[in-house]
């Protein structure tokens, strides 16, 4: 897998929640966000990815810079993608946000009404800090919207340092 | 970069699979991090050797782990199928302190009841809310099992069901058959052990 050349990561993704003990990417009163395209093992076209990114960048969800879709935008702030890159076929491709508390809502009830017109699939993630000041309020309206919350996920331990010099 | 997320099964199933997997922070600890990263590996695989790998280099059943640890520049994976043995290696993991983060995916409660037992307070989480669209093109449950033990989607469903096929023929037993799947996840995130579980029930 390699490496890519804007993201330093192999793969299709960021660091996202993973070293955020030592990055602070992810800030207490909001939540991460990502939408993975043609994950699990469907893939799709990156029209589809357009569509969804077009239905967040109206509620003004902030894209997260470093994801490698990022660099596919035309305009980061409409959602649109460069032309060239429309109909290509990917295994999966994510689209990475912040968003505050208020914006849960609307996000995905814009990912519930877009969900029909969707040709492939998509996996849907919320990152969050664990304690239930933090968390409960997202999870309520996560619940509320009849979206599932799996009984398994990602935790950090928290053992990153600020290393170099 | 989600690839330890979204894993699909029922809860006895779930209960047996603990991917880890570290990462360097760019521009916080990366440099010079391949002697950090090569112990952590080492501590990993003291605990582990369901599976190894690191998609930049290869994993365990393509090339020699002490070849992958040399090659180490951001991260390597491995998977655990027991609380005791992931808790042994959280607790060791601390103790040595390489400063490099580490993440561990699982069911909540017990993934969270393990850093408790290592003495480790999680900063940040990651939900799974599901999987949308067009739900029909999704391979049915029983094969998502297995497709979702590698989030890059290098393990296909055609490659399970020829597993399955092959095993039912007696050309190969169960657990050859787990580390045939095994090979394509680069991380070295899928977890054989659970995989010949799951074979054994579609299969025999």
């Amino acid at each position: 897998m390699i490496e890519h050349k804007n993201t330093g990561v192999p793969g299709r993704g960021t660091e996202e929640m993973k070293t955020n003990e030592v990055t602070g990417r992810f800030k207490r009163g909001a939540y991460g966000m990502a939408v993975e395209v043609g994950r699990p093992g469907v893939a799709g076209r990156l029209e589809d990815l357009e569509m969804i990114a077009i239905a967040l960048a109206k509620i003004g969800v902030e894209f997260e810079p470093k994801n490698p879709v990022t660099f596919l935008f035309e305009d980061v702030k409409t959602g649109k993608l460069k032309p060239e890159v429309r109909k290509e076929k990917v295994l999966s491709a994510i689209i990475e946000f912040v968003v505050k508390p208020e914006q849960i809502k609307p996000v995905l009830q814009a990912l519930k009404d877009i969900s029909p017109k969707i040709d492939s699939v998509f996996s849907l993630d919320l990152i969050s800090f664990p304690e239930e000041s933090e968390k409960a309020p997202a999870l309520k309206i996560v619940k509320e919207m009849g979206f599932p919350i799996y009984p398994n996920g990602k935790v950090n331990l928290g053992l990153g340092k600020i290393l170099n010099q | 970069m989600t690839h330890t997320l979204h894993r699909t099964g029922d809860l006895q199933s779930i209960k047996e699979d603990f991917p880890m997997l570290t990462h360097v922070a760019r521009g916080f600890n990366d440099k010079n991090a391949a002697p950090r990263l090569k112990q952590i590996a080492l501590t990993m695989t003291k605990y582990t050797d369901l599976h190894f790998g690191d998609c930049k280099v290869g994993n365990k059943y393509q090339m020699d782990p002490a070849e992958i640890m040399d090659k180490l520049s951001v991260g390597c994976q491995c998977v655990f199928k027991d609380k005791e043995s992931l808790i042994a290696c959280m607790k060791d993991l601390k103790e040595k302190d390489q400063g490099i983060s580490i993440v561990v995916s699982g069911l909540f409660d017990e993934v969270f009841d393990c850093c408790d037992k290592a003495g480790l307070k999680p900063p940040l989480i990651e939900f799974a809310l599901g999987v949308h669209g067009n739900t029909k093109r999704l391979w049915p449950p029983e094969i998502l099992d297995f497709v979702t033990m590698c989030g890059h989607g290098l393990v296909s469903g055609r490659l399970v069901k020829k597993m399955v096929e092959d095993i039912k023929k007696n050309k190969i037993t169960l657990e050859k058959a787990a580390i045939e799947l095994a090979k394509p996840c680069l991380c070295g995130i899928f977890n054989p052990d659970r995989a010949a579980k799951l074979l054994k029930k579609m299969a025999v």
